[in-house]
């Protein structure tokens, strides 16, 4: 196992700054049995719980699809039904509250083929009666990069996705239904989303991991030319005003920081110094009601736990005011999702 | 963090009799951080460390169990969180990844049938929660008037068989095709006679072998216990939409005290000492209105999942491949509109 586990994560422990700051994190997954080669080939709700309850006042969470669950027999374009079945479960049972006050998975965001062009509907719709009250949106993962080195694990690895006409026909679908985008993407592909946002603009999109920053690989130690890039894709996307922006996926080691190789955990003064830069210019472009701090747990829980991230995430946001703070960790997300908190 | 009850099961292992058989288990829970129960987590894990343990368990049927009901919700409405919580597991396992069983492939949960015509909205959204599994509710209507009874179930109190709101209710079921299952106990069974031929259009799952009750006030006169029970399963099988679950004899009111054991009752002896509960049963409803259970984890109490499944193929032997098809299987697969 190349990265530590709870273990190593509980080396770095540090208390809740501003406890009372209601968060809703609008990104994370649920899985069993990964293969991924993390530590945490099992979160589920009793995963989750431990994370959202572990000192933050976390009063409502979004899944975000990850492949999970699928059906193992039917229709191939249908099979990602299963997943939001499953979630809509594990959310049934937070909503008991049996395990603590913030709702899990309160909004859902599920998996179709949008190169089904107008026929995503019908898979649409059985997302949409799988969850009747908390099914939102949809991710389709269009992330490619020309470098083989480049790991890429979407199941549409292709380049171009989001100009292909039957890709826009069944986003115009999702559109009409009242449903959102995720857009995942690696940062060089920003500027095709620009164009696609404009293609689209009943469409609300919500770009994924500050625009999917890669610092390693062909885009290691050239951060002159690759923040570059980075900041006017990050600027071309925050153009289109139907784009919103999560802040966060920094823990992903194709983002250079290498936090996860530490003997022990980074603290959140120094995941706070680290990450400023960035949060900060996708704030100046994106503006704070179009920005949501996210955890994308637990592939960033291999560089830091969940109490010292969102520490950091507070720490870096100081400067803000209580409206923009408000909207950042809690209020864009829940307005974007539509999450019930009750 | 397995459970005491685990360490305690695992003196008495015996191996699979007849390990290719298909079953379908048609009663089951589901709960978490349930302290005052056997296993206080029964969850998907653990519901296949059971069906996973030698018997070809192709199928299992959630039934309610006041399992995560929905927070700030209204009274009528809350159980729509268990159906929402089981159909959720059921789409993990249809995954394939915890094996082959299809855990909860059919889904009872919770309506209050005193809401009569009013059920209907509830009905409408247990369905909506589970618009492929779910397949009929349970309202149990135990209730026994010596006050060493405990009697359990949301609703205590007499002759709600009887009742017009209930039967209002169960017209509504039965218009939907859902069916109800029917948790009561033995000197209830004549009014569930009755209840049957008013209602002929519901299916009907009597839980339980009809609630046989051997302790307390019931233990000091066996044989007029037996014969009580007796008819009142004769009464109960008379009424054609009735189908009986064979099982829920580990729970400690049906006299064995197989739980106070040091170390856990086997097959054999089992087998035999269910033996002319069993037989008295599938003599009156005839091997297609019966269905073996496991009612676990409640039972759970009393043997493993194992040795259980491996009383009842001793126990039915005798019967003929396809009567034990029924019981085993088909009944079940029939009642629940498994697909």
């Amino acid at each position: 196992m190349p990265f530590g586990g709870n273990d190593w994560l509980a080396l770095q422990t540090e208390e809740t700054l501003e406890p009372e700051i209601p968060i809703c994190d609008p990104h994370h997954h649920f899985w069993d049995f990964r293969t991924e080669r993390i530590p945490y080939q099992r979160y589920l709700l009793h995963e989750l719980a431990d994370d959202i309850n572990s000192g933050h006042n976390v009063t409502s969470t979004v899944f975000v699809e990850a492949r999970s669950m699928y059906r193992s027999t039917g229709p191939e374009e249908m099979r990602s039904v299963g997943e939001v079945e499953f979630v809509q479960g594990l959310a049934a049972a937070s909503a008991n509250g049996l395990y603590g006050l913030g709702r899990a998975a309160a909004s859902i965001v599920g998996h179709a083929n949008l190169h089904l062009g107008d026929g995503v509907k019908p898979v649409l719709e059985a997302l949409q009666a799988a969850s009747p009250n908390r099914f939102r949106g949809i991710r389709h993962s269009v992330t490619w990069d020309p470098h083989p080195e480049i790991e890429n694990t979407a199941a549409h690895n292709q380049q171009g996705q989001l100009a292909s006409d039957n890709f826009r026909a069944g986003a115009r679908v999702l559109a009409s239904m009242g449903l959102s985008l995720e857009g995942w993407m690696y940062f060089p592909q920003m500027p095709e989303l620009a164009d696609f946002a404009r293609a689209v603009p009943d469409l609300t999109i919500i770009l994924n991991h500050i625009g999917g920053l890669l610092r390693v690989g062909p885009y290691a130690n050239n951060d002159e030319e690759v923040l570059d890039t980075w900041r006017k894709g990050i600027a071309a996307a925050a153009s289109a005003p139907n784009v919103v922006i999560k802040l966060g996926g920094i823990g992903m080691p194709r983002t250079g920081f290498d936090w996860h190789e530490r003997a022990a955990p980074a603290s959140s003064e120094e995941l706070a110094e680290g990450m400023a830069p960035f949060m900060s210019y996708c704030i100046e472009q994106f503006g704070p009601d179009r920005c949501m701090f996210e955890s994308n747990f637990p592939v960033d829980k291999v560089s830091y736990s969940y109490n010292v991230m969102y520490n950091a995430f507070k720490r870096l946001s100081k400067g803000y005011s209580a409206t923009e703070r408000a909207a950042m960790f809690h209020d864009t997300a829940v307005r974007v999702y539509r999450v019930d908190e009750s | 963090m397995a459970a005491p009850i685990n360490d305690w099961l695992a003196q008495t292992v015996e191996p699979t009799l007849e390990p290719d058989l298909p079953i379908c288990d048609p009663h089951h829970h589901f709960w978490d951080q349930r302290a005052d129960r056997v296993e206080p987590r029964y969850m998907l894990d653990e519901l296949m460390a059971d069906t996973g343990s030698g018997h070809n368990v192709v199928s299992t049927v959630f039934v309610e169990a006041r399992s995560m009901y929905r927070d700030g919700a209204s009274d009528e409405m809350r159980p729509v969180g268990e159906v929402e919580f089981v159909q959720g597991i059921a789409a993990q396992s249809a995954s394939g990844i915890y094996g082959g069983t299809r855990a909860a492939h059919g889904i009872v949960g919770h309506a209050n049938l005193h809401l009569g015509g009013g059920v209907r909205p509830v009905l409408e959204a247990l369905r909506a929660a589970s618009p492929n599994r779910f397949s009929g509710i349970r309202h149990g209507v135990s209730w026994d008037p010596h006050p060493e009874v405990t009697n359990p179930g949301a609703y205590p109190f007499p002759n709600q068989l009887a009742s017009e709101d209930y039967r209002a209710g169960a017209k509504v079921l039965a218009e939907m095709n859902l069916s109800l299952d029917l948790s009561c106990l033995h000197p209830q069974l004549t009014e569930v006679a009755d209840f049957g031929r008013a209602v002929p259009d519901l299916t009907i799952v009597l839980n339980h072998v009809g609630g046989l009750m051997r302790t307390g006030p019931y233990a000091a006169n066996p044989e007029e216990t037996m014969a009580n029970w007796r008819s009142g399963i004769a009464a109960a099988a008379s009424a054609p939409n009735v189908v009986l679950k064979l099982g829920g004899v580990g729970m400690p009111r049906t006299g064995f005290d197989w739980h106070e054991r040091p170390t856990p009752v086997g097959s054999e002896e089992m087998a035999a000492a269910i033996d002319p509960i069993m037989r008295y049963c599938i003599e009156q409803f005839g091997p297609s209105r019966c269905m073996f259970e496991s009612n676990f984890p409640v039972d759970k109490e009393s043997f493993s999942y194992h040795v259980m499944w491996n009383a009842f193929k001793r126990m039915s032997a005798d019967f003929s491949a396809s009567e034990r098809a029924d019981m085993f299987h088909g009944c079940a697969a029939r009642a629940y509109r498994l697909g």
